[in-house]
């Protein structure tokens, strides 16, 4: 009696559990998003989500836009247009407009730092001279998802040391210990592709200036 | 079953013919001597030779003139054959009848003679289906006793050599002999073993594998806790190692005891040829369990609890490849498993001639179809093909693999990959606990025993490798 109660009350949970958990489809993954402000300090985020429907195919990117006052109103209004869950463990970059990272930098990294889904390896950087938003949609070159290029894009100048390394761990870090710091900064080409702009400098968590980079290039 | 003798010789063939009165191969010759004595010549049909009868007993019997013939006499000076004696009592008489001896009484003496006459059909030695080589021997115990006996005989020159009979008294009278090295096994391990045949509790035994279920450790534990093997070099090897081996009549498996984990990563093949490549056979063996046993439940538990440790192009193709099917992973991955599994079970029991049929039909086409048809999907069947495949890398662990398999997956659906550390946790915590008559089971991981360290996961070669011999006791010869 024993060892059959030991046998099926694991299976009982299991076959209970099993159903339960989640199916790689159910999960809606967020590439890369961008966050920008206006003068009334109003926030639009806009999404990048990316589906695939076949293995054949290519994957295919969604831009999904809401505006709201602060960032987690956003995030739970995107969640409601979705099927599925949003999922940000897969996104890696967030570009802000130059308001956003004047006025709200703090409280947007405060509320990304909140959430587990999303990893402390994700990058930040600044839109230059254009909406935040037409960086995230632009054309990649070489990828087909637009955020798996932005990423890389940010990934490859990190390593190569001509843009700031400084993951979402790392600006947390700058901000709690009241340090200035730089961000990347993007711009785009008259082409409509992306493009490093310099870095955003920040002090005590605002954007001051820009340095570097040469917006025609 | 037990008749009493008389000096009487009618009076003693009447006694068996009655106890016999239904068995039509029980025959009973009887022959007068030329000096005018009475006897009679009792076997089984079928279990005796012919020729044995007719010229080793039949003619000396006939054609001797000696007066006052006793069963002495006639072991000692009559029968012409190279194992005669008395039976100890009417019971023996008829145990060693039935195993095809010949037995003699004469008129005036009740002592029966007993003559080896055995001559029952028995398959050549061959090469063993599941423990086969690339290069080595390929000799393979049988299912007559005395043959496989011989085999161990033939390789161990060696007086020390002991053979220890019993005969299980169950319906099938069936004899198990354990065998050692005296000086090399401890005789404790010798005492045990055959203290525990002795307490076995069976209607009869029919193959080792009684035997086994009857005298192994942990009889409930999915790890075999008793050696077997098919194959006389390896049964001769595990002596020299200091452990007994149980060989039973009618079964060509030999035990051995005591039995550790890394013996299951070992194969015959690792010492007859080249140190290197048995090294890496050896590793990819172990690699391969691991991975039959963890890998659907790691995809269980990435895809419902641990997207984030996915790539994400890896993430979206397997996201594809679902689309449509209507199952969640665990189901998908425990359906594909039983399908496997099923597949198995009924390609053993096919006969050769259907099972590349079978083959196609259940692997191919099946695979095929379910995937086309979105009942399953792709990356589904690719990682319980995975598990199936690196699953019979190691076959001494197969029961044990399915178990662990089945139970990993539970575990990692019910709490992703917490559940699946916890599940190995309690593996580990499991064989960490495991004994093989009184030897741990993860010997030489836990504890470490340094003579044998040279052949514990990887091989040495031959040259630096004393033979190990983890459990002698040099110095109290069994």
């Amino acid at each position: 009696m024993k060892r059959i109660i030991l046998v099926l009350v694991p299976l009982c949970i299991a076959l209970y559990t099993g159903g339960v958990g989640h199916g790689a489809g159910d999960l809606l993954p967020i590439l890369s998003a961008s966050i920008s402000q206006d003068s009334s300090n109003t926030l639009q985020l806009t999404a990048e989500a990316v589906r695939q429907d076949s293995l054949e195919g290519n994957a295919a990117s969604v831009y999904l836009t809401t505006t709201g006052q602060t960032l987690d109103a956003l995030l739970a209004e995107i969640e409601q247009m979705l099927a599925g869950q949003m999922y940000l463990s897969h996104a890696r970059t967030i570009v802000v407009d130059e308001t956003a990272a004047k006025k709200s930098l703090v409280p947007i990294i405060e509320t990304l730092l909140r959430r587990s889904d999303v990893r402390l390896t994700l990058r930040i950087a600044v839109a230059r001279d254009v909406p935040a938003d037409s960086i995230v949609r632009a054309q990649a070159v070489a990828e087909e998802i637009p955020g798996a290029a932005l990423g890389a894009l940010l990934d490859a100048h990190a390593k190569r040391g001509s843009l700031p390394d400084l993951p979402l761990c790392r600006i947390a870090d700058r901000i709690l210990s009241g340090t200035d710091f730089s961000l990347p900064a993007l711009t785009l080409t008259s082409d409509g592709r992306v493009i490093p702009a310099g870095r955003a400098q920040f002090v005590s968590g605002r954007l001051t200036h820009f340095s570097g980079g040469d917006r025609d290039a | 079953m037990s008749i009493h003798l008389t000096t009487d010789l009618s009076q003693n063939l009447e006694t068996l013919r009655a106890l016999f009165a239904q068995d039509d191969t029980f025959i009973v010759r009887t022959i007068q001597t030329q000096s005018g004595l009475r006897c009679a010549v009792l076997f089984f049909d079928g279990m005796v030779s012919n020729q044995a009868i007719n010229e080793s007993i039949l003619r000396p019997l006939m054609q001797t003139q000696s007066k006052g013939l006793t069963a002495q006499v006639l072991a000692d000076a009559i029968v012409q054959i190279n194992e005669c004696s008395l039976a100890a009592d009417p019971d023996a008489m008829l145990s060693a009848m039935l195993y095809g001896d010949t037995a003699i009484l004469v008129d005036g003496d009740s002592r029966p003679v007993m003559v080896n006459t055995k001559g029952f059909a028995t398959r050549s030695p061959s090469e063993p289906e599941s423990e086969k080589v690339l290069r080595g021997p390929r000799e393979g115990f049988t299912e007559s006793f005395m043959t496989n006996l011989s085999m161990l005989r033939r390789r161990v020159n060696d007086p020390r050599l002991t053979f220890s009979f019993s005969r299980y008294a169950g319906e099938t009278n069936t004899v198990v002999c354990v065998c050692w090295i005296k000086g090399v096994t401890p005789p404790a391990l010798v005492h045990e073993m055959q203290c525990r045949i002795r307490k076995m509790s069976l209607d009869g035994i029919l193959d080792s594998n009684y035997v086994a279920e009857c005298v192994r450790d942990a009889p409930s534990s999915p790890f075999p806790t008793l050696g077997t093997t098919e194959r006389p070099d390896v049964a001769v090897s595990r002596l020299l190692e200091g452990r007994v081996v149980v060989l039973t009549d009618g079964s060509p498996v030999a035990l051995s005891a005591p039995c550790i984990l890394q013996e299951c990563f070992q194969a015959n093949d690792d010492y007859y040829i080249a140190v290197r490549q048995a090294a890496v056979s050896r590793t990819l063996r172990a690699i391969g369990f691991g991975l039959s046993i963890i890998i659907p439940a790691l995809y269980v538990a990435l895809l419902g609890f641990h997207q984030e440790l996915l790539p994400t192009r890896l993430l979206l193709a397997i996201a594809a490849a679902q689309k449509g099917v209507p199952l969640p992973v665990f189901w998908e991955i425990l359906l594909l498993l039983l399908v496997f599994e099923t597949l198995k079970e009924a390609g053993t029991r096919t006969p050769s001639v259907m099972g590349s049929t079978m083959s196609i039909v259940g692997g191919l086409v099946l695979g095929q179809a379910a995937v086309s048809a979105r009942f399953l999907s792709a990356p589904a069947v690719i990682i319980v093909a995975i598990a199936a495949v690196t699953g019979l890398t190691v076959p001494k662990l197969q029961a044990a693999g399915l178990v662990l398999r089945f139970s990993l997956l539970a575990a990692s659906a019910a709490a992703g990959l917490y559940g699946l550390l916890f599940g190995l946790c309690l593996m580990v915590a499991h064989l960490c606990t495991l004994r093989s008559f009184d030897c741990p089971y993860l010997l030489n991981l836990i504890p470490r025993v340094h003579p044998d360290l040279d052949d514990a996961w990887l091989r040495a070669p031959w040259r630096d490798m004393p033979r190990k011999r983890f459990l002698a006791q040099e110095d109290d010869p069994a």
